[in-house]
């Protein structure tokens, strides 16, 4: 299914063919993108058509996958659209028994295939699917010693051989605790941020994590999912949402910010990690809330 | 019976599987059509057949004549009002799909089957609707339908959807869906089954004796211990003896979260709502999942006194509210792994709007 699901959602971006995704589907599978959720023939057709117009068909520049034996695969492809002047990444989170795939999770970076296919900076969103409404209900966002937190460590039953360094680079986000960045990343790693063509280094990275913590207070991070290539043994794909308070002129708002991150490893060290933000989603979600990525 | 094939499984069924079952009867089904081999089966198939190929007289051969029929937001018992409400919501809804996502089933005492159905739907609202006129716009919506079925009918039923969630995509506000529902006088069965619900809620009484007969004990224990725990006692800071870390739970009106502080948001937010609420246990349906996991349906109900915390709702404030609930969990090693919980909080609003007349939620 692996090799077959890239070819697959690969072909409907490179060729439209969306016969192959067709047959892979259930009646009751589920392929969300822009947080909206499509259900059916008719609402999953309409996202690809909806693309495929939009864009025309890309040339794959640039692949990464991670798959464990789970059912769970994420597939980063790095597209350049025939009507864009920029490629963009997209990463496919998929549950799948081998045979059909139950749901596909779609993380599009929207911030760069917005530049790319230029036009005013509306266009895209007239396109782009209407997020499901969402209520997050208000918490408590401390992490009291007492209170219950999922670290990557609680995703696997037998701990794979780097999970020090998932558990550092979580703690990047969850605890702001910055100066993992030092450690965690080679010299010459390529890191990957929404809305930006090319990689930077872990100083650009710094400066990208401190300014998103900085920009929304009472933040809570939490992972939903994780994967573990255990075949590969060095990647990793991570499905996670940052939480926070925005003020703005019409009052306090909390907003949810969905992330996917996959990471490549080397000698425990970070080798490559690309980060995918759906930019445009966010802001047809929370429509009187603005954040910079 | 003696048929070696699982009972039906939806979760990971191609249509076609679900439509074309092989192989024997796996559930005894006496007095059902030949043609079932199961109650999901059943279940699956008949909704099919009345919703997405749109044979609404097919009630007649799968309702009983007299079937109760329980919602937020109305009541029916009569076969003849099953079909004509399922073809008033088909031509609101013309191209509404029932994509069957689980059944949770369970054999009762008197050898009835109950089953509890969750179904996303998605629906263009092309005609006038009881949320207003037509808005051409679509939507998606989960409902949970709780059926006894008996001898190839379905005997009773207790229907709950997630209307605000519906509404909302549809570009109606909740409250104004609620304010042109409650124009619609309810009728008097609808109002003293509410009532009485209400105080049977109120005190502490279970819709049944015996709900606990011919479950396991373990995950009855665990279910009584939420209600208990976390909507009786709010207990927040136990969460974690109910969800996993990463569990993920799905509420009304589009209630998201992942984890245990999101989880707590929802419980506390929502419970503050109607402080002094009561819930009760009124029906629990248990089946495997895969080696280690069990699916576990259900069917609660909640009584209290209403806390608006929506400005447009405060003069409501202190009139009794009621909830009729559905609960889907997934639960892996004796915790829950991900849940979906629905009632009508559109209705719920309506039936509020309805104790105040000519009154109207601003």
């Amino acid at each position: 299914m692996d090799k077959i699901a890239f070819d697959v959602i690969s072909g409907i971006y490179t060729e439209g063919n969306l016969q192959r995704i067709r047959h892979l589907l259930l009646h009751s599978s589920s392929w969300q993108q822009g947080q909206f959720t499509a259900y059916g023939e008719s609402q999953h057709s309409r996202l690809w058509i909806n693309w495929l117009t939009q864009c025309g068909v890309s040339d794959i520049t640039r692949v990464c996958q991670v798959d464990n034996d789970l059912g769970r695969s994420a597939i980063l492809l790095e597209m350049k659209p025939a009507k864009s002047s920029l490629p963009t990444r997209a990463i496919f989170w998929l549950h799948h028994n081998g045979e059909h795939i139950k749901s596909v999770d779609v993380s599009v970076d929207t911030h760069l295939l917005q530049d790319g296919l230029g036009g005013d900076s509306g266009a895209l969103a007239t396109w782009w699917p209407n997020p499901d409404p969402l209520i997050i209900s208000d918490y408590d966002q401390q992490l009291h010693p007492k209170t219950a937190h999922a670290s990557p460590s609680d995703f696997f039953e037998s701990l794979p051989s780097h999970i020090s360094v998932l558990e550092q680079w979580w703690e990047v986000w969850q605890t702001m605790q910055l100066s993992h960045i030092w450690q965690l990343y080679t010299p010459d790693s390529d890191i990957f941020l929404p809305g930006k063509v090319d990689s930077t280094s872990a100083d650009g990275l710094f400066a990208f994590v401190s300014q998103q913590l900085n920009q929304v207070t009472r933040h809570y991070c939490q992972i939903e999912d994780v994967i573990f290539d255990q075949q590969a043994d060095n990647r990793f794909a991570i499905k996670w949402n940052l939480e926070g308070d925005v003020r703005t002129e019409t009052g306090v708002h909390r907003v949810r910010l969905p992330f996917m991150s996959l990471l490549e490893l080397d000698q425990g060290k970070i080798k490559s990690e690309y980060l995918i933000f759906d930019q445009i989603a966010f802001n047809k979600q929370f429509k009187e809330v603005s954040l910079t990525l | 019976m003696a048929s070696e094939l699982p009972i039906t499984q939806v979760y990971w069924k191609t249509l076609d599987e679900l439509l074309h079952p092989e192989g024997k009867r796996r559930h005894e089904l006496e007095g059902f059509d030949d043609e079932f081999v199961d109650i999901v089966d059943y279940i699956i198939r008949i909704t099919h057949r009345i919703w997405e190929q749109k044979d609404i007289g097919l009630c007649y051969d799968y309702y009983a004549k007299y079937c109760p029929v329980h919602t937020l937001g109305g009541y029916c018992d009569d076969v003849d009002v099953v079909v004509q409400n399922t073809l008033k919501t088909i031509a609101a809804f013309p191209d509404r799909s029932l994509i069957g996502e689980n059944v949770v089933w369970s054999k009762e005492q008197d050898g009835s089957y109950y089953s509890s159905h969750r179904i996303t739907s998605v629906m263009t609202n092309k005609g006038a609707s009881e949320f207003g006129p037509a808005t051409g716009t679509t939507g998606r919506v989960t409902t949970i339908a709780d059926c006894v079925c008996k001898e190839n009918r379905i005997v009773y039923e207790w229907l709950m959807r997630d209307n605000s969630f519906l509404v909302k995509q549809l570009g109606i506000s909740p409250i104004d869906a609620a304010n042109h529902q409650a124009k619609a006088a309810a009728p008097k069965e609808f109002t003293s089954w509410i009532n009485n619900e209400y105080q049977r809620v109120a005190d502490k009484q279970a819709f049944a004796d015996d709900i606990a007969v011919g479950v396991d004990p373990d995950v009855f224990q665990f279910m009584t211990d939420w209600i208990d725990t976390l909507l009786n006692r709010k207990n927040l800071n136990q969460l974690a003896q109910f969800y996993h870390l990463n569990a993920k739970v799905q509420w009304p009106g589009g209630r998201r979260a992942v984890g245990m502080p999101g989880i707590s948001g929802i419980f506390t937010q929502w419970l503050a709502q109607c402080p002094d609420a009561h819930a009760v246990l009124d029906h629990i349906a248990v089946v495997p999942f895969d080696d280690d996991t069990i699916d576990v349906a259900i069917r609660w109900s909640l009584a209290g006194k209403l806390n608006p915390r929506d400005t447009e709702l405060m003069e409501f404030a202190g009139l009794p509210q009621f909830i009729l609930a559905g609960s889907h969990m997934r639960i892996k090693h004796n915790k829950v792994i991900q849940e979906w919980t629905v009632f009508d909080e559109v209705a719920s609003i309506a039936n509020l709007i309805r104790q105040l007349p000519n009154r109207s939620a601003s």
